[in-house]
């Protein structure tokens, strides 16, 4: 009321508008300098009209809150600044880092869903194999060149595929279900890359050209040696020939073909060896496949001593040496 | 009934449609509000208004040097604020019919 008297008495335009600067004072610099502008261009207009600022406008308090609420801009609205807990997670975003951080991260989602496209392809093949084979880069079920094959056509479906996903604009519902499988994708791919890494590192250093995988098993060369044909001396095959090394252990060969297709061979004790040579494979029933080295489950003598087998050799020699006793 | 309430709700279109007619500085819409028989009006709104429609994009904005006194910042219409103006009327204008179809039927009964 007070105030009202004063500035009846013929108050300037220029002290209602410092008080209408006054009640501005929430406004950032900017926006109070350019409301400011307008006000001082009002106040001389009606000035001009010889009539009472505050009769025709309110007062400077009053005026002021109209002009901000209109231009919506009010003391409740986005302006406002205080030392709320709100306005500390407002003033973070507001922060120069905040801002280039948040303009940044959103030019990277394209090559986020390439990336997408691609663990979906590792994750895919995740169904197949227990562990993926990275080979030139591309998740494949194993190292042959129909399984790269298959590796390469699968990114180029599933990385256009991811891509369009990402460019939709997708309902609330079905964003939820892109955030789960984005999710899964993450965790699952991360894990099964995590594993195959030290893999793919092993089969650079071992083979650096074939990208081969190496394994543990009997190679000639190189080659892994997949089964063995034994001749005896007059060009006969043999069957059933046992195989060990120097220290008495069994021989035995990555053979590529799953072992309830190799034909067993058991002792008389139901000891099922494993490295009976030749290895015979057979059909799902149990028989050999034609063409193959064929012979019948069969049930092969117990080993002797190693002992026996030297005397075994020193009765040959003495053989020998009778024969040619017997030459001479 | 208080108009100043009504006006609130439709000080947009009104400036709007002022404008329209001729590009006007800020003081010079509010006479042309006044002069068209909106006493009431609250003029720094209307300040505040052609404010926060310039910032929307609906306004254009020139300084012009005026002979006796300061230099005064006109607004006009661009596209976006024609289109505006045009959807606001239409809805405007069926409000009222329809307002005008409830008040009919309120003295019938």
């Amino acid at each position: 009321m007070n105030d009202t008297m004063v500035l009846s008495n013929g108050t300037s335009s220029d002290e209602y508008q410092r008080r209408v600067a006054s009640a501005l004072a929430f406004l950032s610099a900017e926006d109070r300098e350019e409301i400011l502008a307008g006000v001082g261009e009002h106040l001389r207009e009606v000035s001009v009209e010889g009539v009472d600022l505050v009769e025709r406008l309110g007062t400077p308090e009053a005026y002021a809150r109209e002009l901000t609420t209109a231009a919506g801009l009010g003391q409740d609205g986005s302006s406002r600044r205080g030392l709320m807990p709100h306005n500390a997670w407002r003033r973070l975003n507001d922060h120069r880092w905040t801002r280039s951080v948040a303009t940044f991260l959103p030019t990277l989602r394209p090559a986020w869903w390439v990336l997408r496209g691609y663990l979906a392809v590792v994750v895919l093949t995740m169904v197949f194999v227990s562990w993926p084979t990275i080979l030139w880069l591309v998740p494949t079920t194993g190292q042959g060149p129909g399984e790269l094959l298959a590796g390469i056509l699968l990114l180029c479906l599933a990385i256009p595929l991811s891509i369009s996903i990402g460019r939709r604009t997708l309902s609330t519902s079905a964003r939820r279900a892109v955030v789960v499988v984005n999710t899964v994708l993450l965790v699952v791919s991360g894990y099964a890359l995590v594993n195959v890494g030290a893999v793919v590192d092993n089969a650079l250093h071992a083979y650096p050209n074939s990208g081969y995988i190496p394994t543990s098993g009997l190679r000639h060369n190189g080659d892994p040696i997949r089964n063995i044909t034994v001749f005896d001396a007059e060009g006969n095959p043999l069957t059933d020939v046992r195989l060990f090394d120097q220290n008495g252990e069994p021989i035995t060969v990555q053979s590529g073909v799953q072992l309830r297709f190799i034909q067993r061979s058991v002792d008389e004790f139901g000891v099922e060896s494993r490295n009976t040579y030749p290895l015979v494979v057979v059909d799902r029933d149990g028989e050999p496949i034609p063409g193959k080295l064929i012979s019948p489950v069969t049930t092969i003598p117990a080993l002797k001593q190693p002992a026996a087998t030297q005397d075994d050799q020193k009765a040959q020699a003495s053989d020998k040496k009778k024969a040619t006793e017997q030459k001479r | 009934m208080d108009t100043t309430q009504l006006l609130k709700g439709v000080l947009d279109v009104a400036v709007l449609a002022v404008i329209e007619q001729e590009d006007g500085y800020g003081y010079d819409v509010v006479r042309r509000l006044r002069a068209a028989g909106l006493d009431d009006i609250a003029e720094a709104s209307v300040y505040g208004t052609l404010r926060r429609l310039f910032h929307s994009g609906l306004l254009t904005s020139y300084v012009v040097a005026s002979d006796a006194g300061p230099h005064r910042k006109y607004y006009g219409l661009n596209d976006v604020g024609r289109a505006q103006l045009a959807d606001s009327a239409a809805t405007w204008k069926q409000f009222v019919k329809t307002m005008n179809v409830v008040l009919t039927k309120e003295s019938a009964a």
